[in-house]
């Protein structure tokens, strides 16, 4: 029995493909080594966010924010979403000078969306922000949901549009079987598929033998907070310091910002896990402290960290595979793929039924790690 | 403060203060961290003030804190490097092996360390969190009372004996008045009905939550619980539970146990159960419930250890070796390995600190303790095949 | 579990969660506690599963049947304890809070 689709790895880009191709008509089953968003999925912050984009992500973060409006009718659950905004702090004149270079890049290639917002403005939205700090980066539509909710969602979803789940089941490789078939080697047997699709995350870069894509694999620290009193409505990020920051409905402070702590097990799907470094975990905690100082009586409830995998050019690798033709590769999202998932489903399971959409794809294209690939611009967010 | 250690020992009761000194003893240098302020533990809280008069008789803190005097002059004398009022915050071993339930994954090299980050008390120097690497870690954390869930157990009003225990050993104060009610079945319940009607307080009536004869097996279990020797305390303990019940409701096989909250303050106002086939209701302004202890698991969840659960205790307990280690460098003894009593629990420690010791070539020889408490310390650590009946010494 | 566990009992007070809200959860098929855990928050609060940890997994196992050792055990994270957040900063960082 060949099934049409079968997705690697079933956290969210893995579990809204699988969706996004049920609704096509296709046979979808979904491979995970451990469980449903084991690693990158269930820690993440929940950011769903356009600002301070790579500038090739930025179309793909606009559309997908007109998913995540409509998602929870979509899935039929709540997915915790919230328009909260999101700004990034300049703390003086040159992070300021910075955002206003940004600004006119991007009107340069037609996009408006991000805005300049003034310390006098900042005092007023944000009046326990430091008083050393000058203005923000804002998009206002931007905003917020919850990876678990989002992540349960999904599966619920799946399951009741037919996706068979596989989970504790791991894969050891993806070969051709003969004409339009796949055969993906797995701890359970061999499962044959028309297509598969490379939701392996931090694992995806070794998924196939002669296509390896060098990525790493990285242990970012999460804080959450008791409830303080509500002070700031959207994500805040700083210019020049590594920090995530938001308040959740109940008043939980929860902190991020791609702090490492130290990875274990990193090659094993199911024991890899990260501990905690409680170096980095203050230094986390100083950035959030020098923007909004009355944190430092805040207690801490809870830290994890949850395994990203991170692309040399922090860019995903999207669409079909240079090697095995009916694989299609979508990980390596570089620790901000939540916001993206809904929409990455969408375009990977539009381009399974179709063939369309590689173009939009292209900028994402594995082929750009080949040697006669161009060498890409790196222009990443600071921090 | 030195970053390294050869041994850190968490928790300062009958196990850990063991632990600690014995190894240091041997020329170790030991950290001790522990949350209370003063050593001793839960079974050992404020043994200081107590021994020295500060709280009940002299007679009675002796019963009550039988080993404890000893142990704290020992730990004075050793040398330990111990920090009270530190908090455990998180501790790590780099090496272990992945959290399944298989076997872990091949030892670490020797000098693999323990990371454990812990909080230094109030008016430490900043930043309080710290890290330490010890070459070997002793976990006594000891139990913790199974939590009783039923509806209602989060009015304020409702409280574990332990914090009536609490309440008596760290200011002599015992509950008042009418309406306090115990609920529940195991050697702590009635241990702390007794020390309530000793010293002149009233419980309107215990509701006995266990299966017929639960009370009675309570009551012999009581020594072992109290401090592991059952020689001194039975003369004394069988007087005193006869004082402590007479006049006593006791109401037995009850279900449906349910608190009742005022609408104004929110405490607990009655509570209502079944008994022997009659619906009762009770006014109740405190109601101390007990359900067992089991082991405070907290530390060996943390390292990711393998667990097994014990039918008999209801609660899973660490798989550990011969000595009570559970994986390289370290060790986990005393109640948070599987409940036993103080007794059993020095022996523990000090079975552990050998093994450390031996480990890093320092004992002149590896010993044993001996007698009838560290023969049953040992057949509990699986030195010795299991009983026909699978029932483990301590219960 | 006891038969005084009824539905409308608490069994996480930190985070309000019932054995009602445990039941519904099982109901939906998941199958050990760190999956109740991430539907229900059960075993997120401050305590890191002190009061509702041992309980949980004995609910788990009587409504399923199976062992608890089969059932698991959820898992926790540090902090063991809340730590205050000024308490991993040096004293430069925050000089007018040191203590």
């Amino acid at each position: 029995m060949t099934v049409d689709v079968a997705i690697i790895g079933g956290g969210l880009i893995g579990l809204a493909t699988a969706f996004e191709a049920r609704q096509h008509g296709l046979s979808v089953q979904v491979i995970e080594a451990a469980n449903c968003g084991r690693h990158a999925s269930s820690a993440s912050a929940g950011g769903v966010r356009s600002l301070n984009r790579h500038m090739a992500e930025i179309p793909l973060a606009r559309a997908a924010l007109d998913l995540w409006r409509g998602l929870a009718e979509r899935l039929g659950h709540d997915v915790g979403f919230v328009q909260s905004g999101q700004m990034r702090l300049a703390e003086d004149v040159a992070g300021m000078a910075a955002f206003e270079a940004r600004i006119a890049r991007l009107a340069d290639a037609g996009w408006t969306h991000e805005r300049l917002s003034s310390a006098r403005h900042l005092r007023v939205r944000l009046p326990d922000s430091a008083p050393h700090c000058r203005g923000a980066l804002v998009v206002d539509d931007d905003g917020f949901a919850d990876p678990l909710a989002t992540l349960h969602a999904y599966r619920c979803a799946c399951l009741a549009a037919g996706v068979t789940l596989s989970e504790g089941c791991a894969v050891h490789g993806v070969v051709r079987a003969g004409a339009g078939a796949l055969a993906i080697d797995t701890a359970r047997g061999e499962i044959r598929a028309r297509h598969v699709v490379n939701c392996a995350g931090a694992w995806g870069g070794d998924l196939v033998a002669d296509e390896r894509i060098a990525m790493r694999t990285a242990a970012l620290q999460m804080i959450v907070t008791a409830p303080v009193a509500p002070f700031v409505t959207p994500v805040i990020g700083v210019h020049g310091r590594k920090l995530s920051l938001k308040q959740t409905d109940t008043g939980a402070v929860v902190i991020g910002g791609a702090f490492e702590g130290h990875l274990r097990h990193a090659r094993d799907a199911v024991a890899a896990r990260g501990d905690l470094d409680p170096g980095r975990i203050g230094a986390s905690l100083a950035n959030a402290v020098a923007v909004f100082p009355h944190l430092a009586q805040a207690r801490i409830l809870r830290a994890w960290s949850g395994l990203e995998g991170i692309m040399p050019d922090g860019l995903p690798v999207l669409g079909p595979s240079g090697r095995v033709p009916g694989l299609i590769h979508a990980f390596g999202f570089s620790a901000h793929g939540f916001a993206l998932a809904p929409l990455v489903g969408r375009m990977v399971a539009d381009h399974l039924h179709s063939g369309a959409g590689v173009g939009a794809m292209a900028p994402f294209s594995v082929a750009r790690f080949g040697t006669d690939a161009p060498a890409r611009q790196k222009e990443m967010s600071d921090a | 403060m030195s970053k390294v250690v050869d041994l850190c020992v968490i928790g300062a009761g009958p196990a850990g203060l063991a632990a600690a000194a014995r190894a240091a003893e041997g020329g170790l240098h030991v950290l001790l961290l522990d949350e209370q302020s003063a050593a001793g533990g839960q079974v050992w809280r404020n043994a200081g003030t107590a021994l020295a008069g500060g709280l009940m008789p002299t007679t009675q803190a002796e019963k009550v804190y039988h080993g404890a005097g000893a142990a704290l002059q020992r730990l004075a004398a050793s040398g330990v490097d111990h920090r009270a009022g530190a908090t455990l915050v998180d501790i790590a071993q780099p090496e272990t092996g992945p959290e399944t339930k298989s076997a872990p994954e091949a030892a670490p090299g020797p000098e693999a360390m323990v990371e454990i980050t812990w909080r230094a008390p109030f008016g430490a120097e900043a930043p309080r969190v710290r890290q330490t690497a010890a070459r070997a870690v002793i976990a006594a954390t000891g139990a913790q009372e199974r939590p009783v869930i039923f509806p209602g157990a989060e009015l304020p009003g409702v409280m574990g004996v332990g914090a009536i225990q609490t309440a008596y050993k760290q200011s002599g104060l015992v509950p008042d008045g009418e309406g306090v009610v115990l609920a529940g079945h195991g050697p702590l319940l009635l241990l702390t009905l007794a020390q309530i009607r000793a010293a002149g307080g009233r419980v309107a009536a215990v509701l006995d939550l266990g299966p017929p004869g639960a009370m009675a097996a309570a009551a012999r279990a009581l020594p072992r619980a109290l401090i592991g020797d059952p020689a001194l305390m039975a003369q004394g303990v069988g007087l005193m539970l006869r004082r402590a019940l007479s006049g006593v409701p006791v109401h037995r096989g009850v279900t449906g146990l349910r608190a009742h909250g005022t609408h104004r303050t929110g405490s607990i106002e009655a509570v209502s159960f079944t008994s022997a086939g009659r619906a009762r209701r009770l006014p109740a302004r405190l109601l101390g419930v007990h359900d067992g202890v089991i082991p405070n698991a907290q530390v060996s969840r943390l390292l990711s250890l393998r667990h097994v659960w014990d039918a008999g205790q209801g609660a899973f307990v660490p798989v550990r070796d011969a000595d009570g280690a559970v994986a390289p460098g370290i060790w986990i003894v005393g109640d948070g390995a599987g409940i036993g009593g103080a007794g059993i629990a020095a022996v523990d420690g000090e079975q552990a600190a050998l093994a450390v010791l031996a480990r890093t070539g320092r004992a002149r020889t590896r010993g044993a303790a001996s007698g009838p408490q560290a023969r049953r310390a040992a057949f509990r650590r699986g030195a010795f095949p299991a009983r026909a009946d699978g029932r483990a010494c301590h219960r | 579990m006891g038969v005084h566990a009824t539905d409308d009992a608490l069994i996480c007070r930190c985070e309000n969660v019932r054995v009602a809200d445990v039941l519904a959860a099982l109901g939906t098929g998941i199958d050990g506690p760190n999956r109740v855990k991430a539907m229900t928050r059960c075993g997120m609060g401050p305590c890191q599963g002190r009061i509702c940890a041992n309980p949980l997994t004995r609910l788990i196992a009587a409504e399923t049947g199976w062992s608890p050792d089969t059932v698991g055990a959820l898992r926790i994270r540090p902090p063991l304890k809340p730590v205050l957040l000024m308490d991993y900063l040096a004293p430069e960082i925050v000089p007018e809070l040191s203590a």
